[in-house]
C-alpha cells in the first residue's frame, strides 16, 4: 500500500476492484465503513456479486480478465472530458515529457518486439533528452510526442462500444462507475483503489495495476490522504516477507539480486543504480551503493572489506535472463532437475496452479522437507489421490514449526506498519519458531563445512551469525537490530559527533558505502535505534487528525505513513486538501510538519525544491512508464490465455505477446499436463478461483478447525440461475468441475449473484470456486481448485492466471 | 444498572460471521457437523449448539443485473416483557427458569429444563433444547461479560462495527441517528417494527420481506392467560414476513 488501512477512512470514493475486501480483508471494512459514515461512497467492480458488492453504492459486473479494457475506457473518459487534475498532472507526472520519436504502437505491439524470442527490445521506451540528459518537456501538453498525447492516442480506441463488448459490462454501468470515480480528480477530493489477487492473477496482472496507477496520477490521487494504490496483501506478514527478499529477483530492501554479468561490486552498482542529471530529481535509488555495501557489511562483517569488494563475490548470482519464479521452479522439478525441496510454510500441492503437475513433480525429488504447523497435502503428496506410494522414491521429512502466537517477532502489514508481536504460549511438542529452525540448520551446515571443507566454503564460513543472546539461545531481537543497522567502525562525523562501533544507526540517511555502517535491510533502518525497538510502540493517540497514528508501531520508510506525500501539496508546500493535510511546509522553521515528508528538501517552487516521485529517476509519476516491464509502456487489453473468444477488437494479438507458454496450447486433455484450451466447446465457461472469509489460503489452518469448518464445510461452485437451468443443476447438488488439466467436485450454489455476460453478442457464463480445500480433510470437502488452474503467468511476475480460465461443469451422477 | 441493548446495523454488516465464531468461543459451545446446502448460511438455523447465526437472503429486484443480498444476525431479542418468561412463570408455573437481569438480558437457568415447549412461547423461535428435559439454550446477551464491564463477545468481534452495545436508551438514540444518516442511500431503511419491545435493535436497509425469516412480533397482543390460549395468541402474533425458512 502507498497508504495504510486506517487511511481508507479519508477517502471520498473507494474503488474495490480486483479484490473482495469485505470477505478476504474483513478488518478493512472497519475503515471503509468509516469513510461511508463520512460521506464517502464504495464502488465495486467484480464478475460476481459478493459480500463486498452488497455494501457498495455502485456495483458493476465485468467478465474476468477484462480489467484493462474497463479501466482503459475510464482513461479515455477522463481525457475526453478533460477531468484530469491539471496542476498535479503537469507538475508531478511525466505527462509533459517527450517520448522517444522511434516509440510506436501498432496493432497490439509496441516498438521493439522480436516475434521469435517473444521479447521486447525496450530502447525506444524512453524520453527525448537534452544535452545534459534531462527529459525534454512540453508543459502545454500539446506536443504530439508528449506522454499525455501518446496516452490519449493509445486509449482513444477504448470506446464504450468496444469496452462493453469485451467486458460484458453495460454502457450504463460503465458510465456510472466512470462518472463517480473521476469526481475525485477535483483538488481536495481523494479516490482510492483496493485491489488484490483479482488483479495480479492474470497474464496481464502488472498491467492491470499500471492502468489504475495511470488513473490515480491523472486524478491527482497519489500521495494524498484517502488516495493511493493499495494492494491488500493476502497474508498477515506477506508484506514483511517481500520486504525481506523472499522473491528471487530482490534481496532485502528491494535491492536487485546480483546477476552473473555483474561480477564486481562496481559492475553491480553501475548496472542497478539509476542516474539523473536533473537537479530537481532526488532519484532515491542513487543511494543503492550505500545500501548494498551496508548490506554486505551486515552479511560478512569484518570479512567484508574494501579490498574484497565487501565480499560481493560471495553473494550468489542469478544467471542473466533466467527466470527463477514459482511456475518455472515447478516446471523444472517436473523435468527432474531438482534433488531436494524445502516446502516452508506453504502447501504447493494445493496452492500451486495446475496442482496435478506439481504433485507429480514432487515425485521426482529425492527428498522434501516440509516445515509447517501440520502435515498437509504437500508432505503427504505420495499418498494422495491417484498416487501409488510404492512407486514414489521421495523421502519426506516433517519439521513442525510454531504458529504466529507461539513466537516473538515483527510483522509488517499491507500498510507497511511493522508491529512487534510477543509470544503468547509455547509451541507444542518439538515444534520450533521458523527462525530457530533456520538458525540450527545453518549452524549444522557451517559445522559440516568447517569439518569437511567443500567446494566453496567461504560464503558459509564468512557469514555473520550473531543471533544468540547471553543464554546462548537464538534471539529474534538480534535480527531486528541487524535489520536496522549499526556502525561497523568507530566514526566521527564532520560536525564532530562520533559513534562507537556497534551503535545502532538512527536511520538509513546515515548509511555509507565505505564500510563504516552495516545494515541488513535499509528500508527497516530506523525501526530499532538506540532509543529502542520502535515497532513495539503502542501510543494510540492520533496527533495528525487524519489517522496517521505515527507513534503506533513503526512503518517503513522512516515511519512515513503515506508514500509520495510530497505530491499532496502544491509547489509552495501548501496542502491541496485542506481537510486532510498530510504534510505542510513551515517556512518559519524551514521544515515539513505532519507526516514524515518524502524528503526534507524545501517545496518545489524553491530553487532547492525536489520533485515528488523520488523513487523514479526522473522524479515524475509515470503515465508513460513500465520501462523495466516485459510487456509494454502502456497497458493494453489482451485476452487471458484461456478465454471464451477468438478475437480481440483492440488488435490482432489475442493474448499478451510476451507470454511464456509452458507445455503446449490446445493439445487435448490430460491430468496435470500443461494444456490450454480457448474458445473450445468442451470448456465453455469462464472460471475464477477465490477465497471466502471462513477459510484461509489452502485451508491448512482452517480446515482442521471445527469451528470454521462448521461455517463452510465443503467447497462450492457458484453458478447463475440461468446456467443451472441449462445444465439441470439444482441448488445444493454435487457437481464436477473440469478443465483441460484436472477436475474437482463441489456443491453447487445457484445464485442471482452470477449472471451470464453478453460478449461480442454471445452469451458467456462465468462460474467460480474457492481454493480452500484439499483431499486430506474434511473427507467430504473436495480437493483443491488448483487442479483446474493453468500454468500461465504474468510476463513480469509469473503470478499464475487463476482468475480467468475455462471449465465445464456437470451435475454429478 | 440500566437496561442494555445491542444494535445490529445491517448497513454495515458484511456477513463475515465473526460474531458466530466469537459467540461459540466465548460460550464454549460445541461445533455442529454441517453440510453445504447451496448457501453461505451455516449452521443453517439456531440450535442448542448455536446461539446466533447470520441469515443470508437474495432478492431479485427485476430482470436487470441488480439484486438485493441481505444479512441478518439472528438471536434472542431480549424482549422487554419476554413472552418466554411469562409462559414459564404463569403458564407452566416454573419459577426461576427465565431471569430478567438488571441489564435487561433475559437468561435461562437450569430450571428451564422443567418447562415444556418453551420454544413455542418465543415469537422468534429462539429457545432450543438438545432433547426433551434438557435446559434451553439461547443468547445470554453475554450476561457474564456485560456484568463484568465487557461488551458482548459478538459486539467486540465485529470488524465493521455493525454491532454496538450500550444502555438501551442510548442505543435506540444511536439507531435513530444512523437511520437518519442512511435514509438517503437506502430509502427503505427502517428500525425493525418491534424495536420498542426488544433490546436487540435491528436497523434494516431494505424492506422486511428481503430478509430471511424476519419475524415481527406484536408484543401488544401477548397476554398471559391459559397456556392454550397463550399459545394460540402467540401463533397469531407471530407474523412470518418471509417464508424462505431453512
Ligand atoms: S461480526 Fe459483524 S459484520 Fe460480521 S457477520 Fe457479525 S454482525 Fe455482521
Ligand atoms: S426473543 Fe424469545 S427467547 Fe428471547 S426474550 Fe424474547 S421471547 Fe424470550
Ligand atoms: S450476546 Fe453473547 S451470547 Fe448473545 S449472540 Fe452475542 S456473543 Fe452470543
Amino acid at each position: 500500500m502507498t497508504n495504510h488501512w486506517v487511511d481508507l477512512k479519508n477517502s471520498d470514493v473507494i474503488l474495490i476492484m480486483g479484490s473482495n475486501a469485505a470477505e478476504n480483508h474483513p478488518i478493512s471494512f472497519k475503515w471503509v465503513m468509516k469513510a461511508v459514515e463520512n460521506g464517502g461512497i464504495i464502488i465495486n467492480v467484480d464478475p460476481r456479486f459478493t459480500r463486498t458488492s452488497a455494501k457498495a453504492n455502485i456495483y458493476a459486473r465485468l467478465r474476468s480478465g477484462t480489467d484493462i479494457a474497463f479501466l482503459g475506457g475510464m482513461i479515455k473518459y477522463i481525457l475526453d472530458n478533460d477531468l484530469i487534475d491539471k496542476q498535479y498532472v503537469v507538475d508531478y507526472t511525466n505527462a509533459a515529457n517527450l517520448v522517444n520519436k522511434d516509440f510506436s504502437f501498432n496493432d497490439g505491439l509496441f516498438s521493439g518486439f522480436d516475434p521469435v524470442k517473444k521479447k521486447y527490445d525496450k530502447a525506444t521506451w524512453s524520453y527525448q533528452v537534452d544535452e545534459k540528459g534531462i527529459p525534454l518537456r512540453d508543459e502545454s501538453l500539446q506536443n504530439p510526442q508528449c506522454a499525455y498525447q501518446l496516452l490519449k492516442k493509445h486509449y482513444s480506441r477504448y470506446d464504450l462500444d468496444k469496452v462493453e463488448a469485451v467486458t460484458g459490462t453495460s454502457k450504463a454501468d460503465l458510465l456510472k462507475v466512470y462518472e463517480a470515480y473521476t469526481k475525485t480528480g477535483a483538488p481536495g477530493k481523494a479516490g482510492t483503489i483496493m485491489y488484490a489477487m483479482g488483479w495480479t492473477q492474470h497474464t496481464v496482472g502488472v498491467q492491470n495495476i499500471r492502468t489504475m496507477g495511470i488513473i490515480q496520477l491523472l486524478l491527482g490521487n497519489i500521495g494524498v490522504a484517502g488516495g493511493g494504490v493499495n494492494a491488500l496483501r493476502g497474508e498477515s506478514n506477506v508484506q514483511g516477507s517481500t520486504d525481506q527478499g523472499l522473491l528471487y529477483n530482490v534481496i532485502p530492501g528491494y535491492l536487485k539480486t546480483p546477476v552473473a554479468s555483474a561480477q564486481t561490486l562496481a559492475d553491480y552498482t553501475k548496472k542497478f543504480t539509476p542516474v539523473t542529471s536533473d537537479p530537481k530529481s532526488l532519484n532515491w535509488w542513487s543511494n543503492t551503493p550505500k545500501y548494498m555495501v551496508s548490506f554486505l557489511k551486515a552479511f560478512y562483517g569484518d570479512k567484508a572489506v574494501k579490498e574484497n569488494d565487501f565480499g560481493y563475490a560471495m553473494l550468489p548470482k542469478l544467471d542473466d535472463g533466467v527466470n527463477y519464479s514459482w511456475l518455472v521452479l515447478f516446471d523444472e522439478m517436473a523435468k527432474g532437475k531438482f534433488k531436494g525441496f524445502f516446502a516452508w510454510g506453504q502447501n504447493p500441492a494445493c496452492s500451486s496452479a495446475n496442482a496435478n503437475k506439481v504433485r507429480q513433480a514432487m515425485g521426482n525429488l529425492d527428498w522434501m522437507v516440509n516445515v509447517n504447523l501440520f502435515d498437509n497435502e504437500t508432505g503427504s503428496f505420495w499418498r494422495g489421490p491417484g498416487m501409488d506410494p510404492s512407486k514414489i522414491k521421495t523421502e519426506v521429512f516433517m519439521l513442525p514449526c510454531a504458529a504466529s502466537v507461539e513466537k516473538e517477532g515483527s510483522l509488517a502489514n499491507s500498510g507497511r506498519w511493522v508491529q512487534w508481536r510477543y509470544k503468547a504460549i509455547d509451541p507444542p511438542g518439538i515444534a520450533l519458531p521458523d527462525g530457530e529452525i533456520i538458525f540450527e540448520l545453518f549452524e549444522k551446515i557451517r559445522a559440516l563445512y568447517e569439518k569437511e571443507g567443500g567446494k566453496y566454503p567461504d560464503p558459509i564460513l564468512s557469514t555473520v551469525w550473531n543471533y544468540k543472546d547471553q543464554t546462548g539461545k537464538f534471539n529474534v531481537v538480534e535480527i531486528a537490530k541487524e535489520m536496522n543497522g549499526k556502525y561497523a567502525a568507530d566514526v566521527t562525523k564532520p560536525d564532530g559527533t562520533s559513534f562507537k562501533k556497534g551503535t545502532q544507526v538512527v536511520n538509513f540517511t546515515v548509511l555509507t558505502d565505505d564500510g563504516t555502517t552495516a545494515c541488513g535491510n535499509w528500508i527497516y533502518s530506523g525501526s530499532f535505534t538506540e532509543a529502542g525497538n520502535m515497532t513495539t510502540r503502542r501510543n494510540n493517540e492520533d496527533k495528525s487528525g487524519i489517522g496517521l497514528y505515527s507513534e503506533w508501531s513503526w512503518s517503513w520508510p522512516l515511519n512515513r505513513r503515506i508514500i509520495y506525500n510530497r505530491a499532496s501539496v502544491d509547489k509552495n508546500g501548501e496542502p491541496r486538501d485542506k481537510e486532510h493535510p498530510v504534510i505542510k511546509w513551515d517556512a518559519a522553521s524551514s521544515k515539513w510538519i505532519g507526516d514524515i515528508a518524502d524528503n526534507a528538501a524545501p517545496p518545489l517552487s524553491d530553487p532547492k525544491g525536489k520533485l515528488p516521485f523520488i523513487m523514479q529517476a526522473e522524479g515524475y509519476g509515470r503515465l508513460f512508464g513500465g520501462f523495466t516491464l516485459n510487456d509494454g509502456p502502456f497497458p493494453e487489453h489482451y485476452e487471458p490465455l484461456e478465454c471464451p473468444v477468438d478475437m480481440n477488437p483492440f488488435s490482432s494479438q489475442l493474448n499478451t505477446p510476451t507470454l511464456r507458454i509452458f507445455g503446449e496450447k490446445g493439445d487435448g486433455n490430460g491430468e496435470g499436463k500443461d494444456v490450454f484450451l480457448s474458445n473450445d466447446g468442451r470448456y465453455p465457461y469462464v472460471c475464477s478461483t477465490y477465497r471466502m472469509p471462513e477459510h484461509w489460503q489452502t485451508g491448512l489452518m482452517t480446515r482442521y478447525n471445527p469451528q470454521l469448518i462448521e461455517l463452510q464445510p465443503q467447497n462450492i461452485c457458484e453458478i447463475s440461475k440461468e446456467l443451472a437451468k441449462e445444465k439441470g443443476i439444482k441448488n445444493g447438488d454435487k457437481v464436477i468441475m473440469k478443465s483441460a488439466r484436472g477436475q474437482i467436485e463441489a456443491v453447487a450454489v445457484v445464485t442471482s449473484r452470477y449472471k451470464p455476460f453478453v460478449i461480442h453478442g454471445k452469451k458467456i457464463h462465468q462460474v467460480g470456486t474457492t481454493w480452500h480445500f484439499g483431499w486430506m480433510t474434511p473427507s467430504d470437502g473436495g480437493d483443491s481448485a488448483n487442479l483446474l488452474t493453468p500454468t500461465a503467468g504474468d510476463p513480469n511476475t509469473f503470478i499464475p492466471e487463476s482468475k480467468a480460465f475455462m471449465v465445464n461443469i456437470e451435475r454429478k451422477g | 444498572m440500566a437496561s442494555s441493548a445491542i444494535l445490529f446495523d445491517s448497513s454495515k454488516c458484511t456477513a463475515c460471521k465473526g460474531c458466530q465464531v466469537a459467540c461459540k468461543t466465548w460460550n464454549q459451545d460445541k461445533f455442529e457437523k454441517t453440510a453445504n446446502s447451496g448457501s453461505n448460511q451455516n449452521p443453517p438455523a439456531l440450535s442448542p449448539l448455536t446461539r446466533t447465526i447470520i441469515r443470508f437472503n437474495e432478492t431479485d429486484v427485476d430482470d436487470t443485473n441488480k439484486i438485493i443480498w441481505t444479512f441478518l444476525k439472528d438471536s434472542c431479542r431480549h424482549c422487554v416483557t419476554p413472552p418466554c418468561e411469562a409462559y414459564a412463570n404463569e403458564v407452566c408455573n416454573v419459577s426461576d427458569a427465565v431471569r430478567i437481569t438488571d441489564y435487561g438480558a433475559v437468561v435461562y437457568t437450569a430450571n428451564s429444563a422443567k418447562v415444556k415447549d418453551l420454544g413455542d412461547a418465543c415469537p422468534y423461535g429462539v429457545p432450543k433444547q438438545e432433547k426433551p428435559g434438557a435446559p434451553y439454550v439461547k443468547c445470554t446477551m453475554c450476561f457474564d461479560r456485560i456484568s463484568n464491564g465487557l461488551k458482548p463477545a459478538c459486539v467486540t468481534a465485529c470488524p465493521p462495527n455493525a454491532l454496538e452495545f450500550g444502555p438501551r436508551d442510548e442505543i435506540i438514540k444511536l439507531a435513530k441517528e444512523r437511520l437518519a444518516k442512511i435514509k438517503d442511500r437506502y430509502p427503505d431503511a427502517h428500525l425493525h417494527d418491534d424495536y420498542e419491545d426488544v433490546s436487540v435493535i435491528y436497523l434494516l436497509t431494505h424492506k422486511n420481506e428481503t430478509y430471511q425469516n424476519l419475524v415481527c412480533a406484536d408484543h401488544g397482543k401477548i397476554r398471559t392467560v391459559s397456556r392454550r390460549d397463550f399459545l394460540k395468541q402467540i401463533k397469531l402474533a407471530r407474523r412470518i414476513t418471509n417464508m424462505l425458512n431453512v
